[in-house]
């Protein structure tokens, strides 16, 4: 589903992503974990073309753009393959939450309004807000808003949903709240997820392969049983440590 | 020379009535503000090349000098180098004098009000696939609309104040009443006395309508920037 080839980022002298290459399947949750400031959130940016690499391929669902060549109608059609979720939500706040849902349905998908609020309404109800459809996101809690965000990128059905620190901006009391509607997902398996998390052992439950990334290159990619167990590298190891404890 | 309140209370009327070609221009002027401010504004956001730079040097030269200056280059100067300008009221004048000086102003606001949205507002559009024009007109002006709805209250009770300039290229105002009653009884405190009260007024008119105006906006928004 995703195919990541000699993926390159650099801001002006500073490189961030060095040569980085993956291959996530369709249906495969990847979290992606390492030490901060070491382009996790740069990749995913790469991935969605909010950033623009310096370098390389990259292809979801049989569409590839090139880094060298980039044009505005390929930025656009390209990022309609993938929904982002950001570490601090990032809800429209001139919007309600039922308008933040229905919003891009409208005006990209072009669905029209009772549909889509037929269909925000379902979304509502899996996130469990739909007593909050008419709420401005400045009234909900951190939590709240992460649901909304998630629901957001959900009812546009893309086949690819990235997910860049998801409960990092939250109160330890509403991480869970959000951990699980994302593990909802997850167990559909008809969505690919690519997940950036510093929750180890949410990364252990959910995905199917742990991708360890420092100083922007991917120092090791395992399953969650041997990645948590018995890592092959040493910095993995030394990372593991610190975390874990 | 002694105050009489039954001179400046019956003049009262008289200049009143030329409140109406005061309002107009800054109303029309106002207008049109906001449009080319729209213009360049966007012109400056999206560094349009070429453009750019002449909008720049135009807001230099129109925030540099005063607007007293610019209205009469442009009534008294103009026609003399073109022929295009000869048939020029000084009410049109006044418009274009007065739209060129505020915009020059309105612009840095409304400059300010879209660098007021957050970026991330932005990604997020762009994130669900919105285009830079849809994000533009779905998240960032209604948000930027907002964060400069009170200084464009502001800008209009400037345009007010300063149309009382428009009579010194010979509209009939306000300011041009008062002036004219004042040398043809020399009661000039009577006179401007009045003007200063009918300028006041309508200047606290338009703010209490201005504050009541913010007021419904942030009820619909229930609170809409809370967190922000
Ligand atoms: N817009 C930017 N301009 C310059 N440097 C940036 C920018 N965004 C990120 N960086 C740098 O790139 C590096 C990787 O950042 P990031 O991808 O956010 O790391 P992570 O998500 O792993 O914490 C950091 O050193 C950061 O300072
Ligand atoms: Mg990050």
């Amino acid at each position: 589903m995703i195919r990541i080839e000699n993926l390159s980022k650099s801001y002006g002298k500073l490189p961030v992503l060095k040569n980085i290459d993956l291959d996530i399947a369709a249906g495969e949750t990847v979290a992606v974990v390492g030490p901060s400031g070491t382009g996790k959130s740069t990749l995913l940016r790469c991935l969605n073309l909010l950033e623009t690499p310096t370098e390389g391929r990259v292809t979801i669902d049989g569409l590839s753009v090139d880094a060298c060549h980039l044009t505005q109608k390929e930025i656009y059609a390209f990022r309609r393959k993938s929904t982002m979720i950001f570490q601090d939500f990032c809800l429209f706040n001139n919007k309600t939450v039922q308008q933040n849902i229905t919003l891009a349905m409208q005006v990209v998908q072009k669905i029209n309004k009772e549909q889509a609020e037929g269909e925000a309404e379902e979304i509502l109800q899996q996130i469990g807000l739909l007593e909050k459809r008419n709420n401005y996101p400045g009234t909900l809690s951190g939590g709240q808003q992460q649901r909304v965000a998630i629901g957001r990128a959900m009812v546009l059905k893309s086949k690819v949903m990235l997910f860049d620190e998801p409960t990092s901006a939250l109160d330890p009391c509403l991480v869970g709240e959000v951990l699980s509607v994302i593990k909802s997902i997850t167990q559909k398996h008809n969505t690919t997820i690519v997940i950036v998390t510093h929750e180890m052992q949410f990364a252990r439950d959910v995905a199917d392969r742990i991708v360890y990334m420092d100083e922007g290159r991917i120092v090791e990619t395992a399953s969650p049983e041997v990645f948590f167990t018995n890592p092959a590298e040493q910095r993995t190891r030394e990372f593991l440590q610190y975390y874990m404890n | 020379m002694r105050f009489s309140l039954e001179y400046a209370v019956s003049r009262l009327p008289l200049i009143l009535k030329y409140a109406g070609m005061s309002m107009n221009i800054a109303v029309v002027s106002m207008f049109f503000t906001v449009i080319f401010s729209l213009v360049i504004t966007i012109v400056r956001y999206y560094k349009i090349k070429g453009f750019h730079q002449i909008v720049n040097v135009y807001i230099d030269i129109f925030r540099g000098t005063p607007l007293l200056v610019q209205l009469f280059f442009i009534y008294f100067g103009l026609p003399q180098i073109s022929p295009a300008f000869v048939s020029m009221t000084g009410y049109q004048a006044a418009i274009i004098g007065m739209t060129l000086n505020a915009a020059a102003y309105m612009t840095e606001d409304m400059r300010g009000a879209l660098e007021s949205v957050p970026k991330g507002q932005i990604e997020a559009g762009l994130s669900v696939g919105m285009t830079n024009l849809q994000v533009m007109r779905h998240i960032i002006v209604p948000q930027a609309t907002r964060v400069a709805l009170p200084v464009l209250g502001n800008e209009f009770i400037s345009l007010v104040k300063n149309s009382s300039m428009a009579f010194t290229i010979g509209v009939r105002d306000i300011m041009a009443e008062a002036t004219l009653l004042g040398n043809s009884s020399a009661k000039f405190f009577e006179c401007y006395l009045d003007a200063f009260i009918i300028y006041f007024v309508i200047s606290k008119i338009i703010t209490i309508f201005q504050k009541y105006l913010e007021k419904k906006l942030n009820l619909i928004g229930g609170g809409l920037y809370d967190s922000h």
